[in-house]
């Protein structure tokens, strides 16, 4: 066999998948070609040279440096992941939106004066009813700069979609700005 | 108590920062290594292997227990090493070309000079130069030759870190060695195989 043909035969042999049939070929041929004896010498040693290489250790703050460039905290107050807190909040939003929209005109009628209500409870709605109006006049003035946009009152449940995300989105920045960093200084041992 | 691998995932999945810190220690000198191996400065390799945990970070809801942690872990790694060699090894072109000739060539034949290089692995500055020259191969060459003989991955888990072809992780890894004893060879003075 020529020695081209046996050098695949070598490397088999190296990695242990040589069968009975193909070692004695390999050895014969090994006996009589001083060449390839050398090589496949040559070959055992680099490989073994290969697998003897030591471990290379990063730097002692490595462990740090990684969580130190983990994305946002994973979790709120300690214990409930974000993605859960996102989902409570984007399901709130969207039911709040929703609610606020199927009863728009009954909450704007009773901000324009019931006579049943009462005092206190008229100034509590004080507010809610001055966003609303600005609100309106936002979107009549709106209209007017941009007369292709729908009228107000077909914006309005956008708008309050809108609103129920954002003060999600705010709440939810307000619970990140509280998050304390879990891991700040050396992993602990708890695990290892 | 130690946890395992899986187990640790599970914590991190929860959103435990110390368990995944557990995984980061485990694991840390494995990828690192690898990572150095394949990109050949350090500071690049450092900066790769902590990329390669922010992305196993960031994908542990994809982790799949199909698979252990560290062949997942590993294809992440190699992923990000691989590129990051593509982006800082400058002559990465002409050590491709390099190897394409390598393959092409005769198998190296050996001027006899009487004496057996059996005691060249048993030399510290033979063994180092080996360790050096692997960053200098092809960085697909050098993971598959890390995998095999440094991380004892099988054949099987190789083609899945790398998604090859188990027969094209056989050809990469037959072609690493021969390139690698050629390159260790060369680097050798004629009277250090005496």
């Amino acid at each position: 066999m020529e020695c081209r043909q046996i050098h695949p035969l070598m490397h088999e042999a190296l990695s242990g998948t040589l069968v009975d049939e193909q070692r004695a070929v390999l050895d014969r041929h090994l006996t009589h070609c001083r060449a390839c004896q050398t090589d496949y010498t040559v070959l055992r040693a680099v490989v073994q040279a290969v697998a003897d290489a030591p471990p290379l250790q990063p730097s002692p703050a490595f462990t740090i440096k990684v969580l130190d460039r983990l994305p946002a905290p994973v979790l709120v107050f300690g214990r409930v992941p974000v993605r859960v807190l996102w989902a409570i909040v984007g399901v709130l939003g969207s039911l709040t939106g929703t609610v606020a929209w199927v009863y728009r005109t009954a909450i704007i009628r009773g901000f324009q004066g019931v006579p049943e209500m009462t005092a206190g409870t008229k100034a509590m709605a004080a507010p809610f009813q001055f966003v609303v109006n600005t609100l309106r006049a936002s979107l009549e003035g709106l209209r007017y700069r941009f007369p292709v946009l729908p009228e107000p009152q077909r914006l309005e449940p956008i708008v309050s979609v809108l609103i129920a995300v954002g003060v999600a989105f705010v709440i939810l920045k307000m619970i990140d700005g509280f998050q304390t960093a879990e891991f700040e200084s050396a992993p602990d041992e708890s695990y290892s | 108590m130690d946890l395992s691998d899986e187990e640790l995932v599970e914590l991190s999945q929860q959103g435990s920062r110390s368990a995944f810190a557990t995984l980061v220690e485990r694991h840390k000198t494995a990828v690192f290594s690898m990572a150095c191996r394949i990109i050949g400065k350090r500071e690049d390799a450092e900066e790769a292997a902590q990329d390669a945990f922010i992305r196993a970070y960031r994908a542990l809801d994809q982790f799949r227990r199909d698979s252990k942690f560290s062949t997942w872990l590993y294809r992440i790694a190699m992923n990000v090493c691989l590129t990051k060699a593509k982006q800082t090894r400058f002559d990465a072109t002409s050590i491709e070309a390099s190897m394409e000739e390598d393959e092409e060539s005769v198998p190296l034949q050996l001027p006899d000079r009487g004496e057996s290089p059996d005691r060249l692995v048993e030399r510290n500055e033979f063994r180092e130069r080996v360790h050096a020259l692997i960053a200098s191969l092809s960085p697909k060459y050098s993971a598959v030759l890390m995998l095999y003989h440094i991380q004892d991955c099988s054949y099987e888990e190789i083609s899945e870190i790398l998604n090859l072809p188990i027969g094209t992780v056989k050809a990469h890894l037959f072609r690493a060695r021969e390139a690698l004893k050629r390159r260790a060879l060369e680097a050798l003075e004629p009277q250090e195989l005496q």
